[in-house]
């Protein structure tokens, strides 16, 4: 199939994987077997003349005959008039010269032909039928067939105007162009020399069905001959149904029937079938005509190429034929096309484009090229109940995983409510009495003594007017607390005439300073407490940001770290900072803090740049802890640790400030909640003894 | 007493009372008011003195002044770029440009606080607890409780440190791993130690709050009278 050369042992080619050698049967032979094992049996039979084969009628000519015996007297048969050359032919009495060929030609056992082919092949003479009777022994398809000779083209003359076309005829459309070519219907295969060869080698009666010569130009071509098997050297050539040359053996046992059918159409050029060659008439068929030859003169565009008959034609009304049974044999060699059921061959009539009005052929607009927009699906999920419950819950899940959990409240109790009560009373009360009564119910403590007398000492160590370094570094809060501790200090400084330099880590140090100095100066400040109040001796920098960075910044260079007073001043240029370049230059500093972080952060980064200036740190109760080690490794030199080491260092100081006064009310307090605390210790001790007392008598 | 003393003497008992009501009616609408209230004042005044004491005379008076010189202006444009990446920090799309800013200050402050604390606390304190045990440095005390307390002070230290030992070893295959002796017995020690230690924590909270609520109780006592 691709035309390309492969070795001679293969048998498929190995382009294209088509089959090389054809395929054969187990004798080699390409014929089917079933022809081949005649062949191989008449070689192998002696060279006897075979027996002579039993008179057999056709059992439709049998039929034929009765009924044309039983229409003798119908006068549609009298009526018929038949032409003169059937006329001639039935009373012409076939010709003797004809032999009939000796069964070896035909290469076919006598065993497996049939009765009709047989009688072709025998050497004893056919049974002579009767002479027909002109009118009535004529059977009718026969009489039908003469009349279709007659509407032949070729009796008719050249001049003969065509015939009537039917609707069916595809090419009779009167929407045809008239300018589209006529495409002839010769241009059939021929069928080349060499089978033209082959077929002079078939047998004798074969070669009576076949064309005697090849087709010329010009002429009109005979429809190629339709061999189902290859035909051989030894087969007849097939010829069209409809030639009137019989082959030599059925010439020499041919009914006389079929002789004259033969004389009659003698003198006609052969003609091709009805389908081949121009276009017959297909319009007008006789009603009268039989089934099997009406469809051979019907158009071919009614059937397919290669049509083959209906098995079984159904017969009509008036038919006198009775379909025959097909043999097996005859079966197989039908076509495939009869056993593949034909496709339907859609006939619309094309209506847009260059073709249209043109029927059976391609459309020219697919409806692939038709544009339109996809189709849109609905895209649901299927679910069931059962999904669709839990999805529920799933969705209820987590919305309450969003939703804050509601906080349930206790319900309050009253025992614990009265405990509460009574508990703040007895504090408040023991607060408000010393207050009130100005009193103290206990002694002043004397807690850290020693802390508070460091920081004395550090203190009184100072000359007068000199500058003092105060950090006001507490919350707003603790204020209650760091006031009554820091107080007696600033009181102190004060009325050493200390220029004082307040400076703070926190945003509301600045504030908490002048909180503090008026605090300290009292109810009834001294003279000396007005040059604080009103600032003279006091230059407020403000808030130095950054914590431990700020500490450090301000300790190597206090001047960059914090140049101006809240006021907007230059604050190294002001009387209370002359002769201050460094923290060196100050005579103390004080830190007054409640966070152990901000003081454990003053003595790590400042400390060192102090040198030998002693550094006192002022702070509460609750940071006394942490930051005492400083104390004890020298780091620090003294320090106040809340409202009682305020207390004490005015009382060493001798000036009374808030610490003082706030003693007796903190330590009354203090009382009362230690009592508090060992009460309830003693109350959960008993009650916790008589439950393990309780559970060892019950167990 | 001037208006504006006046004004505020007042405002500061008011919200002293509210406060105090916490104690006997709970956590009532009144207390929640002036807590409220001390948010937002403690808030805004920060923002004031913020911008006030730092941003416009260190920063921004400077970039508009005449008189400062170009090279005070070159200088103060680092800190200013700083600030404005810093407040990057607020919009979630543009936080990562605010890392730079975070990576100086943190950078810085751990440096000035390791400094710090290697410096001025190590060293000194172990050398404090070192000169502990120095009988000759008791400044009149008497050198037995000198010693007490120095071993005292070991004890506890060396005992708390243990307590946050958690290392355990199996000392035999199959057996559950656990510390050793020596150490788990210094750490119920430690424990004690710690438990003492958090009392005095907690006694300084009251106290301060002791101390707070007998100066508002002065201070209204003496603004009534």
């Amino acid at each position: 199939m691709c035309g390309k050369s492969n070795p001679a042992e293969l048998e498929n080619c190995q382009y294209c994987q088509a089959r090389l050698k054809p395929l054969a049967n187990k004798s080699g032979s390409i014929l089917p077997d079933w022809l081949d094992n005649l062949r191989t049996k008449k070689d192998q039979e002696p060279a006897s003349p075979p027996p002579p084969p039993e008179p057999e009628v056709p059992d439709w000519l049998s039929r034929v005959r009765e009924r044309s015996q039983e229409d003798k007297d119908s006068e549609a048969f009298s009526q018929i008039t038949l032409p003169d050359w059937l006329v001639e032919d039935e009373e012409t009495p076939p010709p003797a010269d004809q032999a009939t060929p000796e069964p070896a030609e035909t290469g076919i056992a006598p065993e497996a032909t049939p009765a009709w082919l047989s009688e072709f092949t025998s050497a004893e003479p056919v049974e002579e039928p009767k002479p027909v009777d002109q009118e009535s022994d004529i059977p009718d398809w026969l009489k039908k067939f003469s009349e279709f000779g007659e509407l032949l083209p070729a009796e008719q003359g050249v001049d003969a105007p065509p015939p009537a076309v039917s609707e069916s005829s595809p090419f009779t459309e009167t929407s045809l162009p008239s300018d589209l070519p006529v495409i002839p219907n010769n241009n059939l295969e021929q069928p080349p020399a060499d089978q033209a060869a082959e077929v002079t080698e078939l047998p004798d009666w074969m070669l009576g069905l076949a064309p005697a010569s090849p087709p010329t130009p010009g002429q009109p071509s005979e429809a190629p001959a339709v061999s189902l098997v290859e035909p051989s050297a030894e087969d007849e050539p097939l010829a069209s149904p409809l030639s009137t040359d019989l082959p030599v053996s059925l010439e020499n046992n041919a009914p006389e029937w079929l002789k004259d059918f033969q004389a009659a159409g003698a003198g006609q050029p052969q003609t091709a079938l009805p389908f081949a060659g121009e276009a017959l008439p297909p319009a007008e068929i006789n009603a009268d005509l039989p089934d099997w030859l009406g469809k051979l003169s019907a158009p071919p565009s009614a059937e397919p190429a290669v049509s083959p008959a209906p098995e079984e034609p159904a017969p009509q009304e008036g038919e006198s034929l009775i379909p025959a049974e097909i043999p097996g044999w005859v079966k197989a060699m039908r076509p495939i096309e009869t056993i593949v059921p034909v496709p339907k061959v859609d006939h619309r009539i094309e209506e847009r484009g260059p073709l249209a009005g043109l029927k059976d052929i391609l459309p020219a607009e697919s409806g692939a090229l038709e544009i339109a927009p996809p189709p849109s699906f609905a895209f649901r999920l299927h679910t069931t109940d059962q999904q669709r419950g839990r999805q529920a819950l799933l969705e209820s899940l987590l919305a309450s995983e969003a939703e804050p959990k509601p906080r349930e409240k206790p319900a309050p109790r009253l025992d614990n409510q009265i405990l509460r009560w009574v508990i703040a009373a007895l504090i408040l009360l023991a607060v408000i009495v010393p207050v009130v009564a100005n009193v103290s119910i206990l002694p002043a403590a004397e807690a850290y003594p020693g802390q508070a007398a460091q920081a004395l000492a550090a203190i009184d160590s100072l000359t007068q007017n000199v500058p003092v370094l105060v950090s006001v570094d507490y919350e707003p809060g603790l204020a209650g607390e760091m006031e009554a501790a820091a107080a007696g200090v600033m009181n102190d400084l004060m009325a050493r005439g200390a220029r004082l330099t307040i400076v703070s880590t926190s945003p509301t140090g600045s504030a908490l300073a002048v909180r503090l100095i008026e605090k300290a100066a009292g109810n009834k400040p001294e003279p000396f407490h007005t040059p604080y109040l009103n600032g003279e001796r006091v230059a407020n920098l403000g808030y130095l940001p950054g914590s431990a960075s700020a500490l450090l910044g301000f300790a190597q260079a206090p001047q960059a770290a914090a140049p101006f007073t809240v006021t907007g001043q230059y604050a190294w240029s002001l009387p209370v900072l002359q002769g201050i370049h460094s923290l060196s230059d100050f005579g103390l500093v004080l830190v007054i803090t409640e966070n152990p972080d901000t003081g454990r952060g003053w003595v790590e980064q400042v400390h060192p740049a102090l040198g030998d200036r002693p550094l006192i740190l002022v702070s509460s109760a609750q940071a006394a802890p942490v930051l005492l080690p400083y104390l004890d490794s020298g780091q620090i030199d003294g320090m106040v640790t809340g409202v009682t080491g305020g207390a004490v260092f005015e009382k060493y100081s001798s000036r009374p400030g808030l610490g003082q006064a706030y003693a007796g009310g903190y330590q009354a307090a203090l009382a009362v909640a230690v009592c508090v605390i060992l009460v309830g210790a003693i109350v959960e001790a008993i009650t916790l003894f008589v439950k393990s007392s309780k559970a060892k008598k019950e167990a | 007493m001037p208006l504006a003393n006046l004004i505020w003497t007042a405002l500061s008992f008011i919200f002293t009372l509210l406060v105090l009501s916490y104690v006997f009616l709970g956590d009532n609408p009144l207390f929640r008011v002036a807590t409220y209230i001390f948010v937002g004042v403690a808030a805004g005044y920060t923002f004031l003195v913020s911008f006030n004491q730092v941003i416009w005379p260190r920063l921004i008076f400077p970039l508009i002044n005449a008189s400062a010189s170009p090279l005070e202006k070159a200088l103060l444009g680092a800190p200013l770029l700083l600030g404005l990446l810093l407040l990057t920090k607020l919009f979630p799309r543009l936080a990562s440009l605010g890392n730079i800013s975070m990576a100086y200050l943190v950078g810085v402050g751990a440096a000035v606080a390791i400094g710090g604390a290697v410096l001025g606390t190590l060293f000194p304190q172990g050398s404090a607890a070192v000169n502990a045990f120095d009988l000759h440095a008791s400044q009149g005390r008497s050198p037995s409780l000198v010693l007490i307390e120095a071993v005292v002070l070991l004890v506890g230290t060396a005992a708390t440190l243990m307590y946050f030992y958690f290392g355990a070893r199996s000392l035999t295959p199959g057996q559950q791993p656990q510390r050793p002796q020596v150490v788990d017995t210094t750490a119920q020690i430690g424990k004690y130690f710690i438990a003492i230690t958090f009392g005095s924590l907690f006694a300084g909270v009251y106290i301060a709050s002791i101390s707070a609520l007998v100066e508002r109780v002065y201070f209204l006592w003496n603004t009534l009278f």
